[in-house]
């Protein structure tokens, strides 16, 4: 035996500094022993930490082992001994370990994430209905009166409408109480030209200006007020602030990602949006049509304003991509999804034509309708 | 094997000690390739898509140990220790202890404060994200280096969040205040308070310019940055209105849209270029500021050199749809590592380890407010 082959070693660092001893290795069946120049250490087979291998996979430049009781500890292995520690040890050093590691990771992730994605999407939507409902009325009166300020920011009030809203006031209250709304409604014009409405919660109601260019008659108008106050009273403001105060902070979490699978949560934030949106617009309708026929109105009117309004809104390709309006200072504003042309317009309206029946009854003199019916006419 | 540096003192005294433990100028070197790369980046992205983005903080971690492993220094490979679980906890934290309030009292603000009142607290809510953000920069090192250990020693940030936070906050204010020109001294200025508190064991980092280091023209540089950008945003400005592209746009014509993202092109890539040579000369400036346990830091770098990987690596990124944004932080780094230069005579066995093994938990507000690198 001319070349007794040489056993293993190895460079040792202790983890109390960054000096290192060569020592020379013996693997035996129950473990490691590091010799030096001057000690002994004895490494326990069951807690070899297997830190990093350096190079291929299945022969690798290096190897560098650690150890449980001394996780600052580094024992640097050349890589042409990995076979025998791998004979040791073979769980530890099977180079598919990792791989089979990172599967298990990925499943567990994938599992925890699909019980996010079930609180996000569908646990936080069902608890904005309950919430809003336990919400007082008080707060949420305060919370729209304040939301209206700074939207009345961007869309102002039209200048000169004080007149129109004394003659309107007794048509609304007649109309809230009838429909048991539950919040005393403060109503506005705002100066925007593409034709809407909407309602904030705690009962701020606003119409555009281009709502009232665009309905041929005050039946029209007060089937889209009608609606409105059904948002209000069914507090659809309120559940759609904690949908998306939940969603926004579940989105948080996702901030930090970045490229396509940002993107697809986010859509998958906005399709949920939607889908609440319309089932809010189907109640807010419901409860309208039978208000307007309790108070002799023609529920008809409702499918008349869709139309009228529609057909002053942007049609086809672009109204598909979503209707944006731009206000003064370049501020943009999607239209709501109801205003868009799409088959749910055409069920909604026929719906409302279903029930039509001659109205009985005017809520306002045809007088005091033009006075209304100018009340943006200054801006 | 030859052993260049004692361990511990193994209690034999000097007979047994070889002959030379220091080392002399250690070779800083990243043998990275794109290919492993990509791949990582890849999977990160496919993996994120089933795992709501969670994934990211493993991918993350598996590109820093590559990348770490694959930077030597003196022939011995950095290490790093960090774990996907603790970047993800720190994020799931920071969301709940900073990001939640922070978010919260907006949302309560906009909600009970009147409009003008409101208009107030936003400018509060900007100071607010701007000391947010240096303190998460801090917070972020601070894992870092502490995941990071060489030799089985760990590095160390030492200092506080809080203050390096407002630190930030004032040096932005005066920056903006001084039209830019307070910025590379502001910038100097945190890197020093950094490095400064940092530490390898036992060994603080100092930070003081050398005569090279003094040398480089940053104000010089930075002029020319300064000079180049206002000119290329004037131009641009210019162009937009001799063209009548404003009207356009503002009655919605898409192809008007279409001109001037196609002239934000050529004008973000000539600001690259004015910057690129003040970038590289602060760089050397800050890197030759660095010395520790008497090793003397250094920094090769020239503005060609950025130039090219930059250029480059905005193709990478572009052709692989997103995917090769970490093989292009890898190609970054390597550039940095590779012109690093480490000079002096460092004796190993007297550095002792830190005691301090860095927060528990990592990175956190950085990831939220997405200024996390990936390295
Ligand atoms: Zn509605």
């Amino acid at each position: 035996m001319l070349h007794p082959k040489s056993p293993p070693t190895g460079q040792y660092f202790d983890g109390t500094n960054a000096g290192f001893i060569s020592v020379d290795l013996t693997i035996g069946a129950d473990g490691l022993r590091l010799r030096g120049a001057e000690r002994e250490i004895f490494w326990p087979r069951r807690e070899w930490v297997l830190v990093s291998v350096i190079g291929a996979a299945r022969a690798p430049h290096s190897f560098r082992l650690s150890v449980k009781s001394d996780p600052d500890a580094r024992l640097v292995v050349d890589g042409t001994h990995f076979a025998e520690f791998a004979a040791a040890d073979p769980k530890l050093f099977d180079p598919d370990r990792g791989t089979r590691r990172m599967a298990g990771l990925v499943l567990g992730l994938v599992g925890a994430s699909a019980a996010l994605l079930a609180v996000l999407f569908f646990g936080i939507p069902a608890a904005s209905g309950p919430l809003a409902r336990a919400t007082s009325r008080d707060l949420e009166a305060q919370m729209g009166r304040n939301m209206t300020s700074q939207i009345n920011l961007i869309m102002r009030p039209c200048k000169d409408q004080d007149e129109a809203l004394a003659l309107l006031a007794p048509a609304l209250n007649r109309l809230a109480t009838a429909g048991e709304v539950g919040f005393p409604i403060e109503f506005r014009f705002v100066s925007v030209g593409v034709p809407n409405a909407f309602a904030l919660p705690g009962g701020q109601v606003m119409a555009t200006s281009g709502l009232l260019d665009a309905v041929g008659d005050q039946d029209q108008f007060f089937a889209v007020i009608a609606h409105e106050l059904n948002h209000v009273k069914r507090r659809h403001g309120m559940q759609a602030f904690y949908r998306n105060l939940g969603l926004g902070l579940g989105l948080e979490l996702v901030t930090g990602g970045s490229g396509v699978a940002q993107q697809g949560v986010t859509l998958a934030a906005q399709v949920t949006q939607l889908r609440h949106t319309r089932n809010h617009e189907r109640e807010a309708d419901r409860d309208a049509l039978a208000l307007l026929a309790a108070e002799g109105l023609d529920p008809a009117a409702l499918a008349r304003a869709f139309e009228a309004i529609t057909a002053r809104a942007p049609v086809g390709d672009e109204a598909d991509e979503g209707v944006r309006l731009t206000l003064p200072g370049k501020v943009r504003v999607r239209i709501p999804d109801w205003l868009r042309s799409h088959p749910d317009l055409d069920e909604r309206i026929s719906a409302a034509r279903a029930l039509a029946k001659p109205a009985r009854t005017r809520l306002l003199s045809d007088a005091d309708w033009a006075t209304v019916k100018s009340a943006c006419a200054n801006g | 094997m030859t052993e260049i540096s004692s361990g511990r003192d193994w209690g034999l005294g000097p007979v047994s000690q070889p002959a030379a433990t220091t080392t002399q100028d250690l070779k800083v070197a990243n043998d990275s390739t794109i290919g492993p790369m990509l791949w990582i980046g890849f999977y990160t992205s496919v993996l994120g898509f089933f795992t709501f983005t969670i994934f990211r903080f493993w991918g993350r971690t598996q590109f820093r140990r590559r990348l770490w492993s694959e930077t030597t220094v003196g022939d011995e490979p950095l290490e790093y220790t960090g774990r996907g679980m603790e970047l993800f906890l720190g994020a799931v934290l920071a969301i709940l202890t900073v990001m939640l309030p922070t978010i919260g009292s907006v949302v309560a603000a906009q909600l009970f404060l009147g409009a003008a009142a409101f208009a107030f607290v936003v400018p509060l809510i900007y100071l607010v994200v701007f000391f947010l953000i240096g303190a998460a920069v801090f917070l972020a090192r601070r894992y870092h280096l502490s995941r990071t250990t060489y030799r089985g020693v760990r590095f160390a940030q030492t200092g506080s969040a809080t203050a390096y936070g407002l630190k930030t906050l004032g040096y932005l204010l005066l920056t903006v205040l001084t039209l830019g020109w307070a910025g590379p001294w502001a910038r100097i200025r945190l890197s020093r308070n950094l490095w400064a508190k940092a530490c390898y064991g036992d060994e603080k980092f100092e930070f003081a310019p050398d005569e090279e280091a003094k040398r480089q023209p940053v104000y010089l540089s930075f002029a020319l940055m300064w000079v180049g950008g206002v000119a290329v945003y004037v131009g641009l400005i210019y162009t937009i209105y001799s063209l009548g592209l404003n009207d356009r746009i503002q009655s919605g014509d898409l192809g008007a849209i279409g001109i001037v993202y196609a002239l934000l092109l050529p004008a973000g890539i000539l600001i690259a270029v004015f910057s690129v040579w003040h970038e590289a000369a602060i760089t050397r400036r800050i890197t030759g500021s660095l010395s520790v346990a008497g090793l003397r830091l250094s920094s090769k770098i020239t503005a060609w050199d950025l130039v090219s990987v930059m250029i480059t690596n905005v193709l990478l990124v572009i052709f692989t749809l997103g995917f090769g944004f970490m093989a292009a932080q890898m190609r970054l780094w390597k550039l940095f590592a590779n012109r690093l230069r480490i000079e002096g005579t460092i004796d190993f066995a007297k550095i002792q380890q830190n005691a301090d093994r860095g927060p528990k938990h990592g990175e956190g507000m950085a990831d939220g407010l997405d200024i996390a690198a990936n390295f």
